[in-house]
């Protein structure tokens, strides 16, 4: 038998043995598959919802009697975003964010936008979901169960006898190593089978996922061998590796929040209201005949169709007006939008790019976008939803510009309602959830640093490992 | 034989052996004494190739030392065991590490031979006493085959009867033909067992008595070691 494998045999044999750490991993796999359990749940009964809530706004909304046009604008309806089966694994910022919007004329609803958007401030204790025990539990046990896995064998004096019967210390090296992975992909073993299964079709995301998980295994594998290795006692190494856990999984991931926070400081909803609606008296009152904006807007309208009066037009010049205002604080809207959404979007930026120093942060993010949980996959069911309503009301204010004529609109004594079939045959809101692709690009950056990492700590804790032999290597 | 010839060796700047030269034959017992910081470990640790020789030449049967280490094996002061093995399981993993695997009934003639009491053969080291670990060491030196034998500080900490059984032990090794070299202050012990002693200071044997040319008395070996300067070296 291969001396690496008698010595990770050895090692497995040890934690085997150790009722503490055996009853630690049990306890963590029963979580585990409990986090599972529960957030599938969780899951399904939220997509119940979600689907329900979904077709009864949709009946409601088409199930309108007949009415004039624009009290349809202002009436409104609903979008829900379903979620990807993987938001049982990765709730990510679905936690935190709304999966619902109401959506109506001339505004854009700010429930959506709310401060506990605040994208990377999104880091603190979550949903008890697999990914969640993954993230920041699995480096905590297994740093409990194999700190001393190099650091013993020193301390006891065993080390100088295992080098005497011609064992190389990268040997041992790997011997630990390779026993401590095992032991990870055990406790990890839920997850991996869980996402297995979730996935069904997705296997291009499942096997990021898996994969993932497995350089994140091993990069506290090795870390915990490389530190164990460099420890003089098993105290010494159990001490560097907490502190470590600490630093990396909940130090660095807030101190990220707060520096990208620092460096690109947050849009509030507030302050977008705010600013919005200050530059919207700017542009132009449609209901304010002295409305210089309105004036010339009317003028080309005019010019348009060759007449001189509103009332002459063959179209219904309120319908137009709807048309034009709801474009214009749309644009302006969306304006706003794209100004938040591209503070969120660096603040990201500067957040991934801390997975450099703390591949927890690239795991975290890796794991958010493949599980379709991340922020740009909350950006696009706005950026659908929004699409939705400006449809849909653009819709409504050209009913009401060409099945209504100016001269009923504007008398208040008749009704003008329009056919409920307008609306009855209107298509749905149905939310695409972004394909892998879309999914992957992003993620790819933190893959490409996990397995950079991996290679990285196996490399110094190889070359480290020379350390245990003396010049006998 | 072991021979080493004119060994300096130390760690970095810190040169401990300086040239150093001794001789143990198949079938003899070299006991090394000397102070703290002689350079008694620090010889065990080039014979292990734990440290690499600036110069000299260090063999055993008249091959380079970092080519003997399938016949040789050390037992540390205190026996290094994995205390969550029991005495058979820890021979089979080292035995193991070596590439040979003894079979059940081999590792316990060799534990019996050790001495260790059968009712111990089986359970977890952990609970055994100083002089049981040594017995266990001493019987997988004994599958090993060893050809030559390290020990450092043997008997301290054993009690009359445990250094009485090592002593008896370490004789049938020796008449086996087995080279042992024994590091230690135990000059009680060495004038038992001991073929030869060498006094160590400063990295180099000073003097050598041979059992062969007169005996080794102890009052002797003492003056020695004090005219050496080994006591408060």
């Amino acid at each position: 038998m291969p001396k690496v494998i008698l010595i990770a045999l050895a090692e497995l044999k040890f934690i085997l043995r150790n009722k503490a750490a055996l009853i630690a991993a049990l306890l963590f796999v029963l979580m585990n598959i409990f986090s599972a359990n529960v957030a599938w749940n969780n899951y399904n009964q939220a997509q119940n919802e979600i689907k329900s809530y979904q077709n009864f706004a949709n009946e409601d909304f088409a199930n309108q009697p007949n009415r004039h046009p624009h009290r349809m604008v202002h009436y409104g309806h609903f979008a829900f975003r379903s979620q990807n089966p993987l938001a049982a694994f990765d709730r990510g910022v679905d936690q935190f964010v709304g999966n619902m919007i109401y959506l109506e004329g001339h505004r854009q609803n700010g429930a959506n936008f709310s401060d506990a958007l605040q994208s990377v401030n999104l880091l603190r204790i979550g949903d008890f979901t697999p990914a969640f025990m993954l993230q920041l539990f699995l480096p905590l046990l297994l740093v409990f169960i194999a700190y001393s896995c190099v650091s013993r064998e020193r301390e006891g004096a065993t080390l100088p006898i295992i080098l005497s019967q011609n064992i190389k210390p990268a040997q041992i090296y790997w011997g630990k190593l390779l026993a401590l992975f095992a032991v990870a992909l055990v406790l990890a073993l839920p997850s991996i089978v869980f996402i297995a299964i979730i996935t069904k079709s997705q296997i291009s995301t499942a096997l990021i996922l898996i994969l993932a998980i497995f350089a994140y295994c091993l990069i506290w594998c090795g870390l915990i061998v490389l530190v164990s290795l460099n420890s003089k006692t098993n105290n010494m190494a159990l001490s560097y590796l907490l502190g470590l856990w600490v630093i990396g999984v909940i130090m660095l991931p807030r101190l990220g929040s707060e520096i990208s926070g620092f460096l690109v400081p947050n849009f509030s909803r507030v302050q977008m209201d705010l600013e919005t609606h200050a530059e919207l008296r700017k542009m132009g009152d449609s209901h304010n005949p002295n409305d210089p904006y309105f004036n010339n807007f009317k003028a080309s309208v005019l010019k348009k169709y060759n007449v001189k009066t509103v009332e002459e037009l063959p179209v219904n010049y309120k319908g137009l007006l709807a048309v034009e205002g709801e474009k214009m604080t749309s644009q302006l809207f969306d304006k706003y939008n794209q100004k938040m959404f591209n503070a969120h979007e660096t603040q990201n930026g500067i957040y991934s790019a801390l997975g450099l120093i703390d591949p927890f942060i690239s795991f975290q993010k890796l794991s958010n976008s493949m599980s379709g949980t991340d922020y740009k996959s909350y950006q696009s069911f706005i950026e659908q939803a929004e699409k939705y309503r400006y449809n849909m009301v653009q819709h409504l204010n050209g009913l009401q510009a060409n099945a209504l004529s100016y001269k009923d609109d504007t008398n208040k004594l008749l009704e003008n309602r329009i056919s409920n079939e307008n609306w009855l045959k209107y298509p749905k809101f149905e939310y695409v959830a972004q394909d892998f692709k879309e999914r992957f690009s992003r993620a790819l950056q933190s893959l490409i640093l996990l397995l950079l990492w991996s290679i990285g700590i196996i490399w110094l804790g190889l070359s480290q490992s020379k350390k245990l032999g003396g010049a006998n290597v | 034989m072991l021979e080493l010839k004119q060994i300096i060796a130390g760690y970095g700047q810190n040169i401990v052996l300086n040239g150093l030269s001794l001789k143990v034959e198949a079938g003899e017992v070299f006991a090394l004494l000397g102070g703290n910081g002689a350079g008694k470990s620090t010889t065990i640790k080039l014979i292990l190739k734990q440290i690499k020789p600036q110069s000299g030449k260090a063999t055993f049967d008249n091959i380079g030392i970092e080519s003997a280490n399938a016949y040789i094996a050390y037992i540390p002061e205190n026996v290094a065991l994995y205390g969550h093995l029991s005495a058979v399981e820890n021979i089979e993993y080292f035995m193991a590490l070596r590439g040979e695997k003894p079979t059940q009934d081999s590792i316990r003639k060799a534990l019996f031979t050790a001495g260790l009491p059968s009712e111990f053969i089986g359970q977890r080291v952990s609970g055994f006493s100083k002089g049981m670990r040594q017995k266990t060491a001493i019987a997988l030196s004994i599958l090993q085959n060893a050809k030559l034998l390290l020990l450092d500080e043997p008997t301290s900490g054993l009690d009359p009867k445990a250094i009485e059984d090592f002593h008896n032990i370490i004789e049938t090794m020796c008449k086996n033909g087995a080279a042992i070299l024994m590091v230690t202050h135990d000059l009680l012990g060495a004038s038992k067992i001991a073929d030869k002693i060498g006094f160590l200071y400063k990295g180099k044997i000073e003097k050598t008595i041979d059992r062969k040319n007169g005996g080794l008395n102890l009052d002797e070996l003492y003056a020695a070691y004090n005219e050496i300067g080994a006591v408060n070296a």
